[in-house]
């Protein structure tokens, strides 16, 4: 494996015998092959689907009188069905791709227990499905952020459980001992998403906890799904490529330490926003512990920023999602703490500044580092094979510039349309032409993050198609050729 | 030796305190909470009808959440009070018997803690309110019309119709009493009518149904001038309740027994 060599300290430094046996990265990727496969094709459809029900829950706020007569596409299901499947289909699916090959990458493994991936990915793929149809025919929990219906959860689970399993084995037999800084992120992934989920499906879902404890509960699954499930594998992803392209030793392991440990202890404490019914200490912890989320951020950035400093001369293909999802990785989370801080937090709580964050935060740092690994890692476990390289630009292009019109769009607009609502002497429909204007930019935006999730999926697909007629073609001249020599015998 | 073992106690460890502090804490505090009795000898919050309940329901299937928060901040959070959603803030004893609260993250819409009880010039768009008498069916039969077509009451308003809580029928003989009185261009093809299903009358029923008005020790009703208007408040509440049971009997909304119910307007 020695194209990562930079990434990580010497061998030596680890107090470990040098004898230790590493797989090699082509083993490791070819034994990761059918799982990110299905993985990355998965995830890419799924793309593209919340995309398009996206576009559509965005003409139904722009042309209220839109095809209302199908209840399946009322704005109030088709808008917690994309999120769901961007959330659950996309985000979180391209992240089981990630996981399983930093995990495998770096432990110098290759992956246990490959069959439970891809059970757990079927599993997990119906799921999401079956979710999506739920709210869509009428079944949502109106639990925001966990829309899908009861009956879907231990899908969901049980595909978890199938693949965190394989992700866990897999660490815990790994060849290379030492752990990098990515790897803490990892293993706190693998047990956080869990944790939260499970805690939150049974008490929320299945067994409801009366009153506000379950939206309650609800918020906390929304933040925690972020804070230490996406950032953790999205920083990994960082952490891991950074150094390796720029050929520079990560700056600092200690700030890195620091930085995980505080967002250990911080990271599952925010809950609803300030002014909730409920009682005020939950809302202050709230605020306590956005301010420590302060310390993993600026540690993590001021790593992660120096490191790359001043190096431009990247020849990869990876390296302008690596700079974008850094950048929007800063930008999204300082301003997501800040819109928890009483004053923002008043002003914009109920309109669509937090979902221009959120867009930041989904599409320009999570999703931009999941596609560098997926760029990076699909010409390698087909072992033979380009992406398109301009489709490859265009995808870039589209989602750059898509979520930097969504950011802009809804971020000012929900700031206006707070201040509109804040003033009692404003009409409430002020607010609503005020927040119009907005929506109707933000949709341009988001059509192109439509095209780029498209050209994404093409891309993806495409390449899959080729290899898999690559490795059909061969196959078959090969049967046609013993063929009549069977024959003659 | 590994650190991982170590990596994990401490996962375990700062999961184990967030999960005490989120998930236990709170409901240790609020899971002992019941209803409380108010001083007319009602349980707060009461259990609400069956229409309402039905209601509930289709409010729920249909996602209004996505756009309508329902719960009220206190004084000086974004001017809830001031533009009349409500008169005091919510608490966790108001959403004791919602499963779930339907808090609500959007405000694409106005806030529905308290629309049961809203005063008419409180509503987001007033144009449709030019009867001046604002009986408890004109409320009643406004409700049904936005929910209809949101464009025929409040033009500009970016909330979808459901006219699949609808039926559109053919009038045979005389026009149905329940049928919508839509004029202009939202109105059907002459012969035909626009008569609501019974979950439109559930989800009315529902609406009308919400209110968070009631004197409790952690949200006070404000001393003064706005008790008058929690009385006149309390009129509506009964009044609509009489067109509940009105239209649970399939009877019109149009012809109910509204006699002197108290305009909603003089809870301004
Ligand atoms: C796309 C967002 C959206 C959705 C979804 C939505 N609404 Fe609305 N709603 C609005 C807006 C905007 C207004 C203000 C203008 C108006 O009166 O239509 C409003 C107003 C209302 C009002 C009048 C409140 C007032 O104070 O004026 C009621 C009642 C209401 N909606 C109920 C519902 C119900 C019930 C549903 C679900 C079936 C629903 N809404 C779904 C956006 C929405």
């Amino acid at each position: 494996m020695s194209s990562s060599t930079p990434t990580l300290p010497p061998v030596e430094s680890s107090g470990l015998p040098a004898t230790e046996v590493l797989d090699s990265a082509e083993q490791i990727d070819a034994s990761l092959r059918a799982q990110l496969m299905l993985l990355i094709s998965s995830a890419s459809i799924w793309g593209v689907v919340a995309g398009f029900l996206g576009l559509i829950a965005g003409i139904k706020l722009i042309i209220p009188g839109f095809w209302n007569d199908c209840a399946w596409i009322t704005y109030g299901r088709i808008q917690p069905a994309a999120s769901n499947a961007l959330l659950f289909g996309f985000a979180i699916q391209a992240g089981f791709a990630v996981l399983l090959w930093l995990v495998c990458r770096l432990g110098a493994r290759t992956l246990a227990s490959g069959w439970t991936v891809l059970v757990g990915t079927k599993l997990w793929n119906l799921g999401v499905l079956v979710g999506t149809f739920g709210i869509l025919s009428g079944d949502s929990t109106n639990l925001e952020g966990l829309e899908f219906p009861k009956y879907t959860v231990p899908i969901l689970v049980l595909g978890y459980l199938m693949i965190g399993v394989s992700a866990l084995m897999t660490f815990a037999s790994r060849n290379r001992r030492e752990l990098y800084v990515s790897q803490w992120y990892l293993l706190g992934a693998i047990f956080w998403f869990p944790w939260i989920y499970g805690t939150v499906a049974y008490l929320a879902v299945f067994h409801p906890m009366r009153g506000v404890v379950t939206p309650l509960l609800a918020a906390w699954f929304r933040n925690g799904v972020s804070t230490l499930w996406l950032s953790p594998l999205g920083i990994a992803v960082l952490y891991y490529f950074i150094p390796k392209i720029t050929g520079r030793i990560l700056y600092s392991r200690y700030l890195a330490l620091v930085g995980f440990w505080v967002l250990a202890f911080s990271g599952a404490w925010a809950t609803l926003q300030i002014g909730a019914p409920v009682p005020a200490w939950i809302v202050s912890v709230t605020v306590a512990s956005s301010i420590l989320l302060l310390i993993p951020l600026i540690s993590t950035s001021v790593n992660l920023l120096v490191t790359l400093n001043g190096f431009n001369g990247a020849k990869s293909n990876i390296w302008p999602f690596i700079k974008v999802a850094t950048y929007c990785f800063v930008i999204s989370s300082l301003l997501l703490i800040w819109a928890n801080m009483p004053g923002l937090n008043k002003l914009t709580y109920f309109t669509i500044f937090g979902d221009g964050l959120r867009a930041l935060y989904l599409h320009g740092f999570v999703a931009m580092s999941f596609f560098a690994v997926i760029y990076y890692v699909l010409p390698r476990i087909a072992l033979k094979g380009e992406l398109s390289a301009s489709l490859t630009k265009v995808h870039f292009m589209l989602t750059l510039s898509g979520v930097s019109i969504v950011f802009l769009a809804l971020a000012l607009g929900g700031w206006l349309q707070g201040t509109a609502l804040a003033n009692p002497l404003n009409s409430f429909m002020k607010s609503v032409e005020t927040t119009s204007i907005f929506l109707k930019i933000g949709f341009l935006g988001g059509l192109l993050l439509f095209l780029g999730q498209i050209v994404f999926c093409l891309n993806v697909l495409g390449f899959l198609g080729k290899w898999g007629k690559n490795q059909v073609v061969p196959f078959l001249a090969e049967v046609r050729a013993t063929e009549p020599a069977r024959r003659t015998k | 030796m590994s650190q991982s073992p170590l990596i994990f106690l401490g996962l375990l460890f700062s999961f184990a305190l967030s999960w005490m502090g989120i998930v236990f804490a709170p409901q240790l505090q609020l899971g002992r909470e019941d209803a409380v009795a108010t001083e007319a000898g009602i349980n707060y919050p009461s259990v609400r009808r069956t229409m309402g309940n039905q209601g509930e329901e289709v409010y729920r299937q249909n996602g209004c959440i996505a756009c309508h928060s329902q719960q009220v901040r206190p004084r000086g959070y974004g001017g809830d009070i001031q533009r009349g959603w409500g008169i005091r803030r919510t608490v966790a004893q108001d959403y004791l018997r919602d499963e779930p609260p339907l808090l609500g993250t959007h405000r694409f819409g106005p806030d529905l803690a308290n629309i049961g009880i809203r005063g008419t010039t409180n509503f987001a768009s007033t144009s449709a309110f030019h009867s001046g008498t604002n009986s408890a069916a004109e409320i009643f039969n406004w409700h049904l019309t936005h929910l209809y077509n949101p464009q025929i009451t409040s033009p500009g308003s970016i909330m979808p119709g459901y006219p699949y809580l609808f039926t559109k029928r053919q009038i045979t003989g005389r026009q149905s009493d329940d049928a919508l009185v839509i004029s202009g261009s939202y109105a059907p093809e002459k012969g035909y009518e626009i008569v609501p299903r019974p979950e439109a009358y559930a989800m009315v029923n529902y609406l009308l149904s919400l209110h968070s008005d009631v004197d409790l020790f952690e949200a006070p009703l404000p001393p003064g001038p706005t008790n008058a208007l929690k009385k006149a408040t309390n009129g509506v509440g009964k009044a609509t309740n009489n067109i509940a049971t009105g239209t649970s009997t399939n009877a019109s909304p149009g012809n109910t027994n509204v006699q002197g119910s108290s305009t909603p307007a003089a809870a301004k």
